[in-house]
């Protein structure tokens, strides 16, 4: 069919962030909004390995760039479930909105 | 380059897919199919259940799972390391050792405030 | 040869494509985690054909085991008790954010697309001294390779990354456990 070159992994990733931003603008639920900024950053991480690939296979930066990426991606991303879980027994409620915080009191 | 050298991997996982579905269809189409009112509810005998079944798991637990990410990560970055240990010497060993160190920091601290306790 | 390797990219990248806009847009929020890791895992399985041996396999155990577990286990604690029809925003909301990511879509790909001839390959034409070193990448991996670079290039962000990782566990320890009586 076609040769499978840089700018198609390009295109690709170009639409796994935009999906990713997406989700974070238009999703209510606060774990939907953390999945995808874990899409956004694998969005990243096709990048940086389709350059390292096609350009530096020498010193491998890219590899080593994604492999950063991923461990900050899941300390974020345990943060994140951490502060989602303390704002759910708060207020019994997971919406980013925040339409439900009002009804119990922080104490 | 086919597949980036993974062309062999490729076509396992490919059949292996094709094994599961080819299973499920095969079964779903010679299975003998006979639905009726008893055979869908919960319990044959006995109470009807009410209300969902779903329950909050105790936040506790939560711990686990974070232990167990953060040390994956750490076997991830262990990997390398280990695959190469001779030619690096005496300097790489010295760093793992810092590495491992700090992250057995956290798991004292865990320790230390009793959050690896199973029960309760 | 070319078929295969376009095949699989294009069956990999519909897949990718697919499942996150499904873990975006699904009404249940359980549908949308198992959808999240079939798109980690096929972006694993792309790192792959981009000769990634050991990027790919640390994606399929932390995102695709890992992140799965820790979603697993969000959805364990909050599932009861949160309305199941936490869906959109406001719609008002939803349209200014089609419009501002589809701007930015097109943007990338505006700078994307004249950069980047599709025809030249880009690979190794200008390291052709170099030819040995890659065709033994191609025959053992790059885990050697990346080891030798984190343990002689990156030593400084591997020892922060381990402070990272233990804040990550002291202030889970803090977030999550911090109260003894509340369950």
């Amino acid at each position: 069919m076609f040769d499978v070159t840089l700018i198609h992994y390009l295109f690709l990733s170009a639409v796994l962030f935009c999906v990713g931003l997406l989700g974070v603008i238009v999703s209510r639920h606060l774990l939907r909004v953390l999945i995808s900024v874990e899409f956004m950053l694998n969005a990243v991480n096709i990048n940086f390995v389709a350059f390292s690939n096609y350009n530096d296979l020498i010193r491998l930066d890219g590899h080593i760039m994604a492999i950063f990426v991923m461990a900050i991606g899941v300390c974020e991303l345990a943060i994140g479930l951490a502060i989602l879980i303390l704002v759910f027994r708060k207020t019994h409620s997971v919406d980013a909105d925040g339409e439900y915080i009002e009804e119990e009191k922080w104490s | 380059m086919f597949l980036g050298g993974f062309g062999a991997f490729f076509a396992f996982a490919v059949f292996s897919v094709m094994f599961a579905v080819a299973a499920l269809v095969v079964s779903f189409i010679l299975a003998p199919k006979a639905p009726s009112e008893n055979k869908k509810s919960t319990y044959e005998c006995g109470m009807q259940p009410k209300g969902e079944g779903q329950i909050n798991f105790s936040v506790k637990y939560y711990m686990f799972a974070i232990l167990f990410i953060i040390f994956e990560i750490e076997a991830l970055f262990l990997f390398p390391w280990a695959v190469i240990f001779k030619k690096l010497g005496l300097f790489a060993l010295i760093e793992a050792f810092i590495f491992v160190f700090v992250l057995l920091l956290g798991l004292v601290y865990a320790c230390q405030k009793d959050l690896l306790e199973w029960r309760r | 040869m070319e078929f295969l390797n376009s095949a699989v990219f294009l069956i990999f990248a519909a897949m990718i494509i697919f499942s996150s806009v499904f873990a975006v847009f699904a009404h249940k929020i359980e549908y949308s985690v198992l959808s999240a890791v079939v798109c980690f895992l096929s972006v694993g399985a792309l790192f792959l054909t981009l000769s990634a041996d050991f990027i790919g396999a640390s994606q399929i155990m932390i995102y695709g085991v890992g992140v799965s577990i820790l979603l697993a286990f969000a959805i364990m604690f909050t599932g009861k008790d949160s309305p199941k029809s936490l869906y959109l925003t406001n719609p008002l909301r939803v349209f200014l954010g089609f419009v501002l990511v589809l701007t930015f879509l097109s943007v990338l790909i505006f700078f994307i697309s004249p950069v980047l001839d599709p025809k030249s390959d880009g690979a190794f034409s200008s390291y052709g001294s170099f030819a040995a070193q890659i065709e033994s990448i191609r025959q053992i991996g790059t885990a050697k390779f990346i080891g030798r670079r984190i343990f002689c290039d990156y030593v400084l962000p591997f020892e922060l990354l381990s402070l990272l990782l233990l804040a990550g566990i002291v202030g889970v320890g803090y977030l999550a456990g911090g109260s003894k009586k509340d369950v």
